[in-house]
C-alpha cells in the first residue's frame, strides 16, 4: 500500500478509516488502510458481514467514517462529496430505481444528473444497451425487469456519464453467465483506457481471473492486500486457488469439518 | 377443502406481516436502519401517542357525523312510515364504501399477494388459498364497514331501545354486512384482472373511492349543518321539509334495495317491515347463496387470474410509462432537460410510483373541489351565498376567503413527507453530484407546483364567483404565494431533519408519519403569525387592504427564512452520515 502511496498514482485511497455503527460495540470496518492504483481492477473480498459494503458506502460518500480520509481521483469523500460523486460509477449490491420509469428515461435522467450532452447520449446509450442486450426493453417500465435486467440498467447507468472510478457491490449476482462475461469484459476494457474499479465479490473465480490486486478484509479489518501471487507466497501454498486461500486467511479453512457436518445433517 | 388449513394461511399471513405493527408503530432506525438516534424517542414517543388520540378522536368525529345524517334519515322515514330507513341508509352506504374498495383491494389481495408465488408451489388446494385470501379481505373490509355501519346501529338503539332483536340484529349486520359488497367487489376484481391482462389499475379506483369517501363526509357534514338551528341541536321542522321533498325518492329507494331493507329490519324489533327473526332468517339465506355463487365464480378462474396477474408484472407496459413518448432511437428521447426539471420529475415519478401517495396528494389538492362539488349538489352552496350577502361588504371578506383558502393549502403533507415518501431511493439521491441546494429548491418548486398553482386557481374562482374586486388580487397571489413558500419550506425542513424512510407500506410514510402532523401544525402556527402581523397593522391605524399588505410581507420575509432553514436540514441530510 506504501509503494502504490508513495508513487501517488493512486485513484482511491483510504487512510486509517474506521466506521463504528451507532449503538454497536465493534466497528464495521477498523483502521482501513487502502490504495488503489489508476487502470488497476480491484476486488475487495470478504464473508458476509465484513465490512465491505460499509467500505463501499464511505467510498461514495453515503456513510461518513468516524475517522480517517478517504479519497477518490483527488476528492475527499466529505469535504468534496459533489465533485466525488461526479467522477464515480457507482452500482449498489440491490439495485433501487424509480420504477414507474422506463429504462431509458432513468438513463436518461441519471444524464441530466451528470450534464451528458445529447450529442454524446444517444450514443452511448445506444452502444451500451446493445452490448448488455437491453435494447428491446429500454421502453419497458423498470418494474416489468427481472433483478439481472435492473443490474444490467444499474451497470449501464453508471458507465453513461464516462465516470474515472467504476465501483460496484456485488455486481455478478442475479447476471446469467453471458451477461456476467460481458460485465467482466467491459470492467477489463474500462480499465485498459486508464481508469480504475473497485469491486466487492462473493464468487472467488471472478476474483481470481479479474483482479490486478485483491483485498481481503474480515470482521472490519483487513487481512491482506496485494497481488494473488503475493497471497499465495504469503500463505506458502502456490498451487491453492483463491477460494482455499481465502477460507485460509479468514479462519473459514476447515473444509473437510464442514464436509462432515453438512453430511450428518442431510443424513 | 380443508378449514384447518384456511386458518392457517390466515393466521400465517398476520404472523408474517404483522399488519397491527405497522399501524400502531413505526421503526425507530432511520436512514439505513443502523443508526438509531436514542435522543428525542421519548419526545417522539409521546407525539405518537398524541397522534393516536388525535385519530381516535377524528374517527370517532367522523363516525358522530355519520350517526347524524342516519338519525335525520331515520327521522324522514318516521314522517314517511319507514322507521327502518336510516339503519337501511347506513348499511346501504357501508355496502357501497367497501364495495368500492373492495374493487381496489381484491387483485392486490387475491391475485397479487408477495407471498403468492410462495403459497402457488407449496402442496394446497386452490380452493383452500383462494377461501384465506377471501378471509384476509373480508377480515380488512369488515373494519371499514364497522366504521360507516355502527353509528346507524347506536341510531336505532337511541330510537327503539336495547332488545334482543337489535342485539342479536347487530351482531348479524356487523357479520354478514360486509359479506356480499366483499364478494362482489372480488368479482369485479376478477373481471378487472382478466380484462386489463394483468395490468394494474389501482390508482384510478382509489382516487375515485377516496374521492366518494370524502364526498359522503363533506356532505355528512353539510347535513349537520342544514338539519340542526343555530345551536347545534336536530331541528326536526327541516327534516319534515326534506321529508316532503325527498319522500317519493326515498320510498323507492326502499323498495330497491331490498338486502338492505331486509337487513335493517333484523334490527327492529316493532316497526320493521319484516319480522326481526324472519328478516334475519332471510339475510343469511341471501347472504350463503351469493356466496356459494360468488365463490363458485371466483375459484372456476383463480388459478387463471393469479397466472395473469404474475405474468402481467413482468410484461410490457408502454402506454403507462411516464416516458411513453420517449422511445428508444427516438431523437426527442435524449433531450437534455435542466437539472432543476429532471429532479421536480423525479419528484413526480415518486408520487406516481405508489397508488397511496398518488391519492393522498391528489385528495389533498383536490379538496376545495369537492367541496365545492358536494356543497353545490346538495344545494348548501345556494344557501351559503344567500348567508353571505352582508359579510360581502365587509372590507374584511377578502382576507376571509384568503385565509380560508391558504388553511385548505397550508393543511398538507405534501413537503413536510417529501423526504420519507422516496424510501430507500433517498440514499439513491445522496450518491448523485448534486448540490443539496439543487435538490431542495425541487422539492419546494414540485410543491409551490401543486399547492400554490391550485390555490391561485382557487383563489381567480373565488373572485370570480363571490364578487370581490380585482384590486384585491394582487395582494393575495402574493400572500398565497409566500405563505406556502413558507410552510413548505418549513415542512421540508422537519422532514429532512428526521426523515422516515425506513418504512414497510407506503401509508407509514404519509398518513402514519408524524412529520406530517407537523408539517399540518406549522401550517396553521404559519397562518397565525401573518395573521397577527395583519392586525397589528391594522390596529397601528391601517386600512384593512394596507394591513394585508403588510401581512405579504410578513410572509415574504418568513419565507425566505424558512427557505433558509430547509436549506441547511437539506445539506446535512446529503451528506455522507
Amino acid at each position: 500500500m506504501e509503494q502504490v502511496r508513495e508513487s501517488g498514482d493512486f485513484a482511491i485511497a483510504f487512510d486509517h478509516v474506521t466506521k463504528r455503527y451507532d449503538g454497536k460495540e465493534t466497528p464495521a470496518v477498523e483502521d482501513l488502510n487502502l490504495a488503489i492504483r489508476k487502470g488497476e481492477i480491484f476486488g475487495f473480498l470478504g464473508p458476509n458481514g465484513a465490512g465491505k459494503s460499509t467500505t463501499i458506502r464511505m467510498l461514495v460518500g453515503m456513510l461518513r467514517q468516524n475517522s480517517g480520509t478517504i479519497t477518490a481521483d483527488g476528492f475527499d469523500n466529505i469535504v468534496s462529496s459533489v465533485g466525488l460523486k461526479r467522477c464515480l460509477g457507482y452500482v449498489p449490491d440491490e439495485p433501487v430505481f424509480y420504477e414507474r420509469m422506463s429504462g431509458l428515461r432513468h438513463i436518461n435522467f441519471i444524464c441530466d444528473l451528470y450534464g451528458v450532452p445529447q450529442r454524446l447520449r444517444k450514443e452511448r446509450i445506444g452502444k451500451l444497451a446493445s452490448l448488455f442486450e437491453m435494447t428491446e426493453v429500454l421502453d419497458d417500465p423498470i418494474s416489468s425487469y427481472s433483478h439481472g435486467m435492473k443490474q444490467k440498467l444499474g451497470v449501464i447507468a453508471a458507465l453513461v456519464h464516462d465516470p474515472m472510478i467504476l465501483v460496484l457491490d456485488e455486481p455478478m449476482v442475479g447476471l446469467d453467465p453471458r451477461s456476467s462475461f460481458i460485465l467482466k469484459d467491459v470492467m477489463r476494457e474500462f480499465c485498459r483506457k486508464g481508469r480504475t474499479v473497485f469491486f466487492s465479490t462473493h464468487v472467488m473465480e471472478v476474483a481470481e481471473r479479474l483482479c490486478d490486486r485483491v483485498g481481503i478484509i474480515s470482521k472490519g479489518r483487513l487481512l491482506f492486500e496485494g497481488t494473488l501471487e503475493e497471497l499465495k507466497l504469503r500463505k506458502g501454498g502456490e498451487d491453492a486457488t483463491l477460494e482455499e486461500l481465502f477460507l485460509q486467511m479468514t479462519g473459514q479453512a476447515d473444509v473437510a469439518g464442514l464436509a462432515k457436518r453438512t453430511e450428518e445433517v442431510l443424513e | 377443502m380443508s378449514l384447518r388449513v384456511v386458518l392457517l394461511l390466515v393466521r400465517t399471513y398476520y404472523l408474517g406481516t404483522r399488519p397491527w405493527e405497522q399501524l400502531f408503530s413505526r421503526s425507530a432506525s432511520r436512514g439505513r436502519g443502523v443508526e438509531t438516534k436514542h435522543t428525542a424517542t421519548t419526545v417522539r414517543r409521546i407525539g405518537y401517542v398524541l397522534l393516536s388520540i388525535l385519530l381516535f378522536f377524528s374517527f370517532v368525529m367522523v363516525m358522530v357525523m355519520f350517526g347524524f345524517n342516519y338519525y335525520s334519515f331515520q327521522s324522514i322515514g318516521r314522517t314517511l312510515g319507514y322507521p327502518d330507513i336510516g339503519a337501511m341508509m347506513a348499511q346501504f352506504i357501508g355496502a357501497v364504501i367497501v364495495f368500492l374498495f373492495s374493487c381496489m383491494s381484491a387483485p392486490s389481495v387475491l391475485y397479487r399477494g408477495k407471498d403468492l408465488s410462495l403459497l402457488m408451489s407449496v402442496p394446497i388446494r386452490r380452493s383452500e388459498l383462494l377461501a384465506s385470501r377471501m378471509v384476509l379481505l373480508y377480515l380488512s373490509m369488515a373494519s371499514l364497514y364497522f366504521f360507516i355501519v355502527f353509528p346507524g346501529i347506536v341510531i336505532v338503539y337511541f330510537v327503539t331501545g336495547i332488545s334482543v332483536p337489535l342485539f342479536l340484529g347487530a351482531v348479524l349486520t356487523l357479520l354478514l354486512g360486509p359479506l356480499v359488497p366483499v364478494l362482489l367487489g372480488s368479482l369485479f376484481g376478477m373481471l378487472i384482472t382478466r380484462l386489463m391482462k394483468g395490468r394494474k389499475h389501482k390508482s384510478l379506483i382509489e382516487v375515485f373511492s377516496i374521492i366518494v369517501m370524502m364526498a359522503l363526509i363533506i356532505y355528512s357534514q353539510s347535513s349537520i349543518m342544514r338539519f340542526t338551528d343555530g345551536s347545534g341541536l336536530f331541528e326536526g321542522s327541516a327534516a319534515d321539509d326534506l321529508g316532503r321533498t325527498y319522500g317519493a325518492l326515498f320510498e323507492r329507494l326502499h323498495h330497491a334495495l331490498t338486502l338492505f331493507a331486509c337487513q335493517a329490519s333484523m334490527l327492529f324489533s316493532v316497526g320493521g317491515r319484516l319480522n326481526p327473526y324472519l328478516a334475519a332468517a332471510a339475510c343469511i339465506v341471501m347472504n350463503a347463496v351469493l356466496a356459494l355463487v360468488a365463490m363458485f365464480l371466483l375459484e372456476a378462474s383463480y388459478g387463471r387470474c393469479v397466472s395473469i396477474a404474475l405474468s402481467g408484472e413482468g410484461r410490457s407496459r408502454r402506454r403507462e410509462t411516464a416516458g411513453a413518448t420517449e422511445r428508444f432511437g427516438d431523437r426527442s428521447a435524449y433531450r437534455p432537460a435542466s437539472l432543476r426539471s429532471t429532479l421536480i420529475r423525479k419528484e413526480w415519478d415518486v408520487v406516481r410510483g405508489t397508488s397511496s401517495f398518488f391519492v393522498e396528494i391528489i385528495g389533498e389538492v383536490c379538496v376545495p373541489i369537492i367541496l365545492v362539488v358536494v356543497y353545490a349538489l346538495s344545494g348548501l352552496l345556494g344557501e351559503l351565498s344567500e348567508g353571505l350577502g352582508a359579510l360581502t361588504v365587509s372590507p374584511w371578506f377578502p382576507a376571509a376567503v384568503s385565509g380560508i383558502l391558504l388553511l385548505m393549502s397550508s393543511f398538507t403533507m405534501i413537503s413536510s413527507t417529501s423526504v420519507s415518501r422516496e424510501g430507500p431511493l433517498f440514499d439513491l439521491c445522496r450518491s448523485w453530484p448534486i448540490p443539496a441546494s439543487v435538490q431542495v429548491d425541487a422539492k419546494l418548486v414540485f410543491h409551490m407546483l401543486l399547492m400554490y398553482l391550485s390555490h391561485a386557481v382557487y383563489l381567480l374562482v373565488a373572485v370570480f364567483l363571490l364578487g370581490i374586486g380585482f384590486e384585491n388580487l394582487p395582494w393575495m397571489l402574493a400572500l398565497g404565494f409566500f405563505t406556502i413558500l413558507g410552510t413548505g419550506a418549513l415542512s421540508l425542513a422537519v422532514d429532512y431533519r428526521r426523515p422516515l424512510l425506513d418504512w414497510k407500506i407506503p401509508q407509514q410514510a404519509m398518513k402514519r408519519n408524524f412529520n406530517g402532523l407537523i408539517g399540518m401544525g406549522i401550517g396553521l402556527l404559519y397562518l397565525a403569525v401573518v395573521a397577527s402581523a395583519v392586525l397589528l397593522a391594522y390596529l397601528a391605524g391601517l386600512t384593512p387592504v394596507a394591513s394585508m399588505y403588510v401581512g405579504c410581507a410578513a410572509s415574504a420575509v418568513g419565507a425566505f427564512a424558512s427557505r433558509k432553514i430547509a436549506l441547511r436540514q437539506g445539506r446535512s441530510a446529503y451528506l455522507p452520515r
